[in-house]
């Protein structure tokens, strides 16, 4: 599958596809710190940066993003002002999904073990997307990737812990949903009132632990 | 709000810089009509209307004071007219009277401005309604009979602000009965063996009704081309812009709108051109469009005939 590394996505847009996607956070924390007329969007993928504009890409946005990628690294390398702690958050779960017993059939395991699992786990958000707030979570064990139902729930309820392919996350508020439902939290996870809206933000670390 | 028409929301020039938070930018879904209704009016160019898709509310003036409001975007058909289809221009809502905007003749939406802007609470930086985060607008739903709606203090005398003047709408808004969307290469284009905007030029699509301001989605009146662009898997989520075209897996297509969720599963093989974003936000279900591929330069070109275009994420 080729893979290029700059993609002009529209007139507004530059995608940056790095090399390794562990460099993608890398790539945020230092496109953050480094001030640029007109960028008004970073937008993190699995494996991408977006970054978007508020006029038309001209060649000084190429250049802006050639030389981010040309300097793409893992978070944990970067030594200067980009490279700040994560924050940490310890979520109180409750694992009381429907789909419990599904994802252990499809898994081959107890539903305890499962839970122990995931619970033991260590996550790191990825990225957003799919609602405001919603975090996918990287760090899912191999053991416990689940395809997403083959079809989408109507309504799946506010707070609810799924497991999506190699992702596992919350949703913060109620929607139609694809993923596993394996528990829930009452944490607040989006709240637009705050200035900062969203609890989890790329980078973050996530902590399961008992309600 | 006597009656709400068929989905009516608050919206203005959207959000910007929340993308981080996982906030889709919503906003009015053709900026450049809004925009041009404020100007009209005397408002600021952020000021709140109301976008309303297919048929439109009936509103009642419950003040003391008269209200100017025009509207851009879809001709009209209007009890005072006799239901005639009429683009009209701007008007004054008297106190105590009743307007009924709607339903629209030519075009799946239009926008209605008022003097003074709709006064609800800033959120995150805008007024529009989110839907799915529940917020902005209106208790961040698409209003309801019986919703009030306020209207903020108004720059300059009402009076000034009605007239015979209205926004231009091209009447004929495209050639030969059909749309059309110009095309740019998307950011999965390599995942299709030779260029996907090959099959997505040489068919025709069709406006599906479950269509709204997520995306507007597409069939393909030929199964063939359907079966050739669909794809059996879904891609590691990419961030999104305003007229990404997504193919879902059964070879439809979803042209992203102003509500998108920021990063998508579904991969995009084009890109819809901005100078063309303002066609897309007036298609109505059932109706039948071309693509036709186009290029950076033609793009560019494009946007800067159209004056009161504004730039999107």
């Amino acid at each position: 599958m080729p893979r290029e590394s700059l993609i002009e996505v529209g007139e507004v847009a530059l995608l940056l596809r790095p090399r390794l996607s562990a460099d993608v956070l890398g790539l945020l924390r230092r496109a953050e710190a480094t001030p640029h007329a007109g960028l008004v969007e970073l937008v993190p993928g699995a494996d991408s940066l977006l970054l978007v504009f508020a006029a038309p890409t001209a060649p000084r946005d190429h250049a802006f993003a050639l030389a981010l990628l040309a300097a793409a690294m893992p978070v944990a390398d970067l030594s200067d002002e980009a490279a700040k702690p994560p924050s940490e958050h310890r979520v109180a779960v409750v694992y009381d999904g429907p789909d419990l017993p599904c994802v252990a059939r499809a898994t081959g395991l107890r539903v305890d073990e499962l839970i122990d699992l995931h619970r033991a786990a260590e996550y790191r958000v990825a990225f957003l997307g799919f609602q405001p707030g919603f975090a996918y979570l990287s760090g899912l064990p191999t053991r416990l990737h689940a395809a997403r139902r083959p079809s989408p729930r109507p309504r799946v309820p506010a707070g609810s812990l799924g497991i999506g392919g190699e992702w596992t996350g919350f949703y913060p508020s109620a929607s139609p949903g694809g993923w596993n439902l394996i528990g829930h939290t009452k944490t607040w996870l989006f709240d637009p009132s705050r200035a900062e809206p969203t609890r989890m933000l790329p980078g973050d670390i996530v902590r399961m632990v008992p309600a | 709000m006597l009656a709400p028409g068929a989905r009516t929301t608050v919206e203005d020039l959207g959000r910007s810089g929340v993308a981080r938070f996982g906030v889709p930018p919503g906003g009015a879904f053709d900026p450049g009509a809004l925009l041009a209704l404020n100007r009209l009016l005397g408002n600021s160019d952020d000021a709140a209307g109301l976008e309303i898709t297919l048929s439109g509310p009936e509103l009642w003036n419950t003040g003391d004071e008269p209200i100017a409001l025009a509207v851009a975007g879809a001709a009209l058909r209007t009890p005072e007219d006799g239901f005639g289809a009429t683009r009209r221009t701007s008007t004054l809502l008297l106190p105590g009277n009743t307007i009924v905007i709607g339903p629209q003749v030519d075009a799946a939406r239009a926008w209605v401005g008022f003097s003074g802007g709709i006064d609800v609470p800033v959120v995150l930086g805008s007024r529009s309604t989110c839907t799915a985060g529940g917020f902005g607008g209106i208790g961040g739903r698409p209003l309801r009979r019986e919703d009030q709606l306020w209207i903020g203090a108004s720059a300059q005398s009402v009076a000034e602000g009605v007239g015979d003047r209205t926004p231009s709408e091209q009447t004929a808004r495209w050639e030969s009965g059909c749309a059309q969307l110009r095309i740019l290469p998307g950011p999965q284009a390599y995942l299709w063996p030779g260029d996907p905007r090959t099959d997505l030029e040489n068919t025709l699509w069709t406006v599906a009704p479950d269509s709204d301001r997520v995306g507007v989605r597409l069939r393909a009146s030929d199964p063939t081309f359907a079966a050739r662009l669909a794809m059996s898997r879904d891609i590691a989520p990419e961030g999104t812009v305003f007229g990404a075209i997504q193919i879902t897996p059964d070879g439809g297509a979803i042209v992203l709108g102003p509500d998108r969720p920021v990063t998508g599963g579904y991969p995009m093989p084009a890109i819809v051109v901005s100078a063309d974003l303002r066609v897309l936000a007036r298609l109505r279900p059932g109706e039948r469009l071309r693509m036709r591929r186009s290029t950076r330069v033609d793009a560019d070109r494009a946007r800067s005939l159209s004056p009161l275009a504004t730039s999107r994420s």
